[in-house]
């Protein structure tokens, strides 16, 4: 606990109802710790006192089961602009291959594909602390790339390359 | 009268661009290129827009399974016993499921909903538009093939264990069914009217949604009752249907595909492979696409055929796998499923390709009525006399 006190890490909180959010903050503002809020899905309802909390949203695709979930909706996206914010596919909740299928949904909630990008590249190293060596391609900063075939978020684009610390980890079988 | 002029017309059958749909009433009395308007027909501008039939749902559990509310709230599982043809989800549907109305909005307008797969015959699912209306009372009877062993604690009867005990008990109720058929004095009388429901199976009426849990050796289990009784059945979820495409195609069987988008979460799900539905249309087996709606929500079928292009299927196929194709295996395809003269009057109008991600309904038409419709969307009065 030393560590999230003297603020070195910051606390991961599931939660997602909007009552719950705003206990987190009260907890959190009391001991003066840093917070990430992981789901948040009611996290458009208070985008006033949520200006400068990291949420990772999300996933944006799933069952309402649950009163916590009733307000689960990838249309909330549309009342979320200037939050600093992410999102998730929770893993093995939508497989993670799709993280980018979720995000360009927010293309239809007044987005564009700069912004759409943002959140699962530099926005998501915020997230982490670490927007310094990933999130962006950037002199400096790790080698991390995707070669597409064509437009991010086409269906029908392919992954041809992926390159992690500057070595080459997938290349698309070209008979493809 | 209402005309939807100037869009991208994608029928289910071909596309017409710069195409006019007129609707008169609930039904499509036009569709073409060059149609003129009558004098008095409100007119839905959609130059640049893209208009569809309204998708459909070949296997969901919507307005079964509450949205917002707990698991013990679902009604799709009633473990009365392993036999339950005589429960109808008709019974227990709740039209004002906020699902519903979310569904339209997505340009969803016809879907099946019906029992889960906890029994071995679960019971009689129905179809019916998003707005409410019933369009099948009884469209289809549930099975569920795999193990049941971890059913039988909550039911007096006992359930089969084993995956070949599921498809023994199965076997039984339609050789009892048939017994019945040639003799209703020869069975068990308590259980008439049970094989009356079965019997309809057994005769065509009453089409058979088969459910796999998990493994290809159900769909070989499947497609040998489907052959040895002749019933009018699909298989539904169809994971690792890859492995057995030729069969599935050789015996004609129709198949519905999902939920997509999920995980191989059990050792159970190994055989769950989203090139699946694909791999099938290649071989030129009938396939739709399923939300299971709630595990994907309904109005996210569209993006589901998304997944199908992701995965190698073109545009136009995984666009049939969400219209025409649901429709036919619905036994529907008269009514619903393409834009043709006589059909429903349920159409979309999208901003976009509906495949494409920025897309989302504009307007929405079910039965001639516009259900939804954006601020932008303005319908004007065609004043011009031809």
């Amino acid at each position: 606990m030393i560590p999230l006190l003297k603020g070195k890490i910051p606390l991961r909180v599931h939660v997602h109802v909007e009552r719950d959010i705003q206990t987190v903050l009260r907890l959190t503002n009391e001991f003066g710790i840093r917070v990430v809020l992981d789901h948040a899905t009611e996290a458009y309802m208070l985008s006033d006192s949520l200006q400068d909390v990291p949420i990772v949203y999300g996933p944006i695709v799933f069952a309402r089961r649950g009163v916590e979930l009733k307000n689960l909706d990838s249309a909330n996206l549309s009342k979320m602009k200037g939050l600093q914010f992410s999102l998730t596919t929770d893993h093995p909740t939508i497989p993670i291959q799709y993280l980018d299928l979720l995000c360009s949904l927010a293309l239809a909630h007044g987005y564009n594909l700069k912004e759409v990008l943002q959140l699962v590249t530099i926005n998501a190293a915020r997230v982490l602390g670490l927007e310094g060596r990933i999130g962006s391609v950037e002199v400096g900063k790790d080698a991390d790339l995707v070669l597409l075939s064509g437009a991010p978020l086409a269906p029908e684009t392919k992954v041809l390359m992926t390159i992690i610390d500057g070595e080459i980890v997938f290349e698309a079988d070209e008979r493809e | 009268m209402i005309a939807i002029k100037g869009g991208t017309v994608w029928t289910g059958i071909d596309t017409i661009e710069n195409g006019v749909v007129l609707i008169e009433e609930k039904k499509i009395i036009t569709v073409g290129q060059k149609v003129s308007i009558p004098y008095g027909c409100e007119v839905i501008d959609a130059h640049g827009k893209f208009v569809t039939p309204g998708l459909i749902d070949a296997h969901s559990h919507i307005g079964l399974i509450p949205e917002g509310l707990d698991w013990e709230y679902s009604d799709v599982n009633d473990f009365y016993g392993p036999i339950t043809p005589q429960m109808r989800a008709i019974d227990a549907i709740d039209l004002r499921d906020a699902a519903f109305s979310d569904a339209l909005n997505g340009g969803v307008t016809t879907v099946y909903t019906g029992p889960g797969s906890a029994n071995v015959i679960g019971g009689i699912g129905l179809v019916l538009k998003t707005t409410g209306r019933v369009l099948k009372e009884e469209a289809a009877l549930k099975a569920a093939l795999g193990p049941k062993r971890s059913r039988e604690y909550r039911s007096k009867e006992p359930y089969p264990s084993t995956r070949m005990g599921t498809v023994a008990l199965f076997r039984q109720v339609l050789e009892e069914a048939k017994l019945w058929m040639e003799d209703p004095t020869k069975v068990d009388q308590s259980r008439k009217h049970i094989y009356a429901i079965v019997a309809r199976a057994i005769r065509r009426e009453l089409p058979v949604k088969i459910h796999l849990s998990t493994s290809p050796d159900e769909i070989t289990a499947a497609i040998r009752l489907i052959k040895e009784y002749n019933l009018d059945a699909s298989i539904d979820h169809v994971f690792g249907g890859d492995l057995l495409a030729e069969e599935i195609k050789k015996a004609g069987i129709p198949v519905v595909y999902g939920p997509m988008m999920l995980s191989r979460l059990y050792s159970g799900f190994k055989y769950v492979n989203d090139r699946i539905p694909v791999e099938l249309s290649k071989h030129g087996v009938l396939v739709a696409l399923m939300t299971d709606h709630p595990v994907i929500p309904q109005k996210h079928l569209r993006l589901l055929a998304t997944v199908a292009v992701r995965n190698g299927a073109s545009y136009d196929e995984a666009l049939k796998m969400i219209t025409v194709n649901p429709a036919k295996i619905l036994h529907m395809d008269d009514a619903v499923g393409t834009i043709e003269v006589g059909k429903d009057a349920d159409l979309v109008v999208w901003n976009d390709h509906p495949l494409r991600p920025s897309s989302h309904p504009i307007c929405v038409i079910v039965d001639g009525r516009v259900v939804l419709k954006s601020f932008w969307i303005v319908l004007t009065c065609n004043d011009e006399r031809v």
